[in-house]
């Protein structure tokens, strides 16, 4: 039988076949909706572009190195040779932004690794304990929400310095608080429901119920936000790289590539535009992405 | 098998069970019949310990329970629930065979394999749906799954909350001859708790009747299913289950139907006049509005 | 299959060969198959279990499918309208007005945020051009019809602060307020008490009786619907199955529908196992061919005055 065959199977036969299959549906809903399928496109060619980079030269793509400076060729416009142009030291647009991609790819994915499960462990706990333990915790949520996100990641960085790793923990750090809220709220509906008390009467601790029963429930509105959120978080530290905080120079940083165009911006427009596209263009993909996966997570579409 | 003495619950500060006293012997299927709201599904939750109760004792086997949630993995060995809901009585996320797994797993008992083949066989469910999800199950085929969990660790008692209630009048009368069926073969010792007196009279050897959270009679299922209910409550819960009668309208007076069940309009009303008498405002428009509903509609029937 | 048109009384609604197709990710998916019937000035039960189409036959005529929903009809006529092509204005003066449906839960069919007096007001000014003073002198009276003994409170009242049986009355009432010539319910009374669905039961049987609507009664109850209804047809699968008085349901032939009588539980059967559905019985009896029987037109007028 074909692969499509078993994955759609009604009775499959093992838990990664029904897994699979699952997962398999959920493509095939989220492909329904055109502007989902976009968003989806939009992040594959994203992740292809941030995969293949390294190896675009020995491809024959691109003989162009991201860090190698050639100033003969600079400030060159988008050609056949150079399809982004190059910038002020003669580098392949192209090529930086493919290598920027990785980062930026980097950069969103250390940060939902780091914020999300600091937001699900603190909502889960909160909401499933209840009493003073929830007061306590939804309050030093409430503080870290109560800073404007840019605000408190340009002051984090400031404090910790310029690179790429303190980048990243100021964004988290302003980052994990909706996800607290999100995992409170999830939680304390399903603490209530039949399922959860059926487990606990076959013996289940408090700890294999948190962690296998509820926090892959709470997972999926979190993995919603959490791409809505990657928009955000590209742009946020587009904002910090702008700034001199995060990634420094020669690194082909998105966001430190648009300032560094800024002076040219006026006759050699795509130094900074073609990066600032690039943003835009990732957070509306993330964004589309994240509407489409809202419609195929949501089990009252089902 | 089972012994409640005086058996008080409120929930925050409203009584639920009011001194509740009965005892199943071991083997027995014990019938807890009354309307939504008399404390009957609540009284299998103080036993399960999902309930704290206030007061009274709860003896399984002639161990005393504890009054809060404790309950010891031995109890939890020996008594298993099923719930009402079969669509809330199943974690979404988890598949039939994990379901089963667990509840081998928790219980510490091995040879998953065979015990999992052997449930669902027992249940009525072939292999093709060991692997399915909750979504890809009928209300029915639910059922039979939170069944084959309660049953697949070998209990000795079954608290069974409106188990078919939810279910089709066709799949109603399966699951029950199911039930029926399991627990002549295990040798179970049942309580059943639903609102519909035919179900009760079919599954049960001994009855309970529960009004406001307390037990107002016990008799024998036989004695039920005869009309043989000495109790006014009693009376009307089986005048309210022969079906609807379309009542005289203005004019004609049927005088042999008013002379041939007086007992069951005058008890009915006797009663509803005791209940009306003192009437606390806490209770909430619910119980005046029926009572005064009912004081009108009674007269009217006249 | 065709229908006569009766020569004595004109039919309420008439429904031929309604067919509904849901639009699903693994494909079409037929919720309704060429379901046919006439209602006149009775009370209609259709009964079925989940999954048959019952409430989405009802949606059909009242122009409330989802929106993956597709609508097919050789006839489908309220009096002289044909509801298949009612835009979505017009449909604003027919709903309500000429046809109206009672669902199952108060508390979710009923507007939270605004008091039941208040809804009942707003259809008598909307569709019958009541003035303020009017539509409260009238929906007191219609609360009052209904058997609420205390209009003036449930009127200010809200939905979720009255109970189950009053707001179902209450429903009722909102339905009825503009004098529509048909009205569906929906398991009325499948989330109350039963202490409380009799006297609901008698209400809705008075508002019908009393105006002269035709009643789809739709539920899953067999027994409550041959002792409430002059009709009842059976549905299966989307499929009318069979279709006969509800004096005679004991004389039904149809597997499915012996199955639905047999299976249900009653008192004084004592501890015997319940029947079940033969259902190998009834898939080859869907197989074989059209349903038994269906009687043309429809029934006797149950309307206060009307000639037996």
């Amino acid at each position: 039988m074909t692969i499509a065959t078993w994955l759609q199977a009604e009775t499959p036969s093992s838990t990664t076949q029904a897994v699979l299959g699952e997962v398999w549906r959920g493509l095939r809903l989220t492909l329904r909706h055109p502007l989902a399928a976009a968003g989806l496109v939009i992040i594959t060619a994203l992740l292809s572009l941030a995969l293949a980079a390294p190896w675009l030269g020995s491809w024959g793509l691109t003989a162009w190195d991201p860090y190698h400076p050639d100033l003969a060729q600079r400030l060159l416009p988008p050609s056949a040779e150079h399809w982004l142009g190059t910038d002020s030291m003669g580098r392949d647009g192209f090529v930086r932004i493919a290598f920027g991609a990785r980062i930026t790819l980097i950069i969103v994915l250390l940060v939902s690794v780091i914020a999300g499960p600091i937001g699900l462990t603190v909502g889960i706990a909160a909401g499933y304990a209840g009493g003073v333990v929830d007061g306590l915790l939804m309050r030093i949520t409430d503080i870290f929400m109560a800073f404007p996100r840019l605000l408190l990641a340009l002051a984090v960085a400031a404090a910790l310095g310029p690179g790429l790793e303190n980048a990243v923990i100021a964004i988290a750090i302003t980052s994990w608080p909706p996800y607290a809220r999100l995992a409170r709220a999830e939680t304390r509906s399903v603490r209530q429901a039949d399922f959860i008390a059926a487990v606990r009467l076959k013996g289940a601790s408090t700890a294999r119920i948190l962690l296998r029963h509820i926090a892959p429930l709470c997972s999926a509105s979190l993995l919603i936000r959490l791409t809505f959120d990657m928009a955000g978080v590209i742009l946020i530290a587009a904002g910090l790289g702008f700034l001199g905080l995060g990634a420094q120079p020669p690194a082909p940083e998105w966001g430190t590539m648009v300032a560094a165009g800024r002076d040219a911006l006026t006759d050699q427009w795509w130094v900074a535009t073609i990066p600032g596209a690039a943003i835009f263009i990732a957070s509306l993909g993330f964004n589309l992405l994240g509407d489409g996966l809202r419609d195929v997570l949501d089990p009252k579409s089902r | 098998m089972i012994s409640l003495r005086d058996l008080t619950v409120s929930f925050a500060g409203v009584p639920a069970l009011r001194g509740i006293s009965f005892e199943v012997a071991r083997g027995e299927s014990y019938g807890l019949v009354g309307e939504s709201g008399s404390g009957k599904s609540t009284i299998l939750r103080a036993i399960t310990g999902l309930a704290a109760t206030d007061g009274g004792t709860m003896l399984v086997d002639g161990k005393p329970l504890d009054r809060g949630s404790r309950r010891d993995i031995a109890f939890l060995r020996r008594v298993q629930m099923v719930f009402q809901d079969p669509y809330g009585s199943l974690h979404p996320r988890h598949t039939v065979d994990r379901v089963l797994r667990e509840s081998l797993a928790i219980q510490g008992i091995d040879d998953a394999e065979g015990r999992i083949a052997g449930i669902l066989a027992d249940v009525g469910l072939g292999p093709q749906f060991r692997y399915r999800y909750p979504h890809q199950l009928s209300g029915g085929q639910r059922q039979r799954v939170a069944i084959a969990r309660a049953l697949i660790t070998d209990p000795e008692v079954l608290l069974l909350d409106e188990p078919t209630s939810a279910l089709d009048v066709s799949v109603q009368a399966e699951v029950l001859n199911l039930l029926d069926d399991l627990r002549r073969a295990r040798n179970l010792t049942f309580i059943l708790v639903s609102h519909n007196l035919p179900v009760i009279t079919h599954m049960c050897d001994r009855v309970g009747v529960v009004q406001n959270g307390l037990l107002v009679e016990e008799l024998s299922a036989a004695a039920l299913d005869r009309g043989a209910g000495r109790q006014a409550y009693t009376q009307a819960l089986l005048a309210a289950a022969s079906g609807y009668r379309r009542p005289e309208r203005a004019g004609t007076q049927d005088v042999a139907r008013t002379a041939a069940a007086p007992s069951v309009e005058v008890a009915a009303e006797a009663q509803l006049r005791k209940l009306a008498a003192p009437l606390p405002e806490e209770h909430g428009p619910a119980l005046s509005d029926f009572l005064n509903d009912a004081l009108i509609f009674g007269r009217s029937l006249r | 299959m065709t229908m006569t048109q009766p020569s004595n009384q004109a039919s309420l609604l008439d429904v031929a060969n309604l067919r509904v197709t849901l639009r699903t990710v693994d494909g079409p998916f037929d919720a309704v198959r060429g379901v046919s019937f006439c209602l006149g000035r009775e009370r209609l039960g259709i009964v079925g279990e989940s999954g048959s189409g019952k409430s989405m036959t009802a949606r059909a005529i009242l122009g409330l499918l989802p929106r993956a929903g597709r609508l097919t009809a050789d006839r489908l006529q309220l009096g002289g309208t044909d509801l298949r092509g009612v835009g979505d204005r017009a449909w604003t003066r027919v709903r309500g007005r000429r046809i109206s449906m009672v669902l199952q839960d108060p508390r979710h069919a009923l507007n939270p945020v605004k008091t039941i007096g208040r809804q009942i007001d707003e259809v008598l000014r909307r569709h019958l051009g009541l003035s303020r003073r009017e539509a409260r002198a009238r929906t007191l009276t219609l609360l009052e019809a209904v058997h609420i003994r205390d209009p003036e409170r449930v009127y200010r009242a809200f939905p979720h602060a009255v109970s189950g049986g009053m707001g179902q009355r209450a429903m009722i009432a909102l339905m009825v307020a503009a004098e529509p010539e048909v009205l569906i319910a929906d398991e009325p009374t499948s989330a109350l008490d039963l202490a409380v669905q009799n006297q609901v039961l008698n209400v809705l049987d008075e508002q019908v009786v009393d105006r002269g609507m035709g009643l789809i009664f739709i539920s899953h109850d067999l027994d409550l619907v041959s002792r409430f209804c002059d009709r009842v047809l059976v549905m299966y699968g989307g499929e009318v199955v069979e279709e006969l008085p509800a004096d005679r349901l004991s004389a039904a032939t149809h597997p499915y529908t012996r199955g639905l009588i047999d299976c249900a539980p009653r008192l004084g059967q004592g501890r015997q196992r319940f029947k079940t559905l033969d259902r190998a019985a009834i898939s080859r009896a869907l197989q074989d061919g059209p349903p038994i029987s269906p009687m043309a037109g429809p029934g006797r007028d149950i309307s206060a005055g009307a000639q037996p």
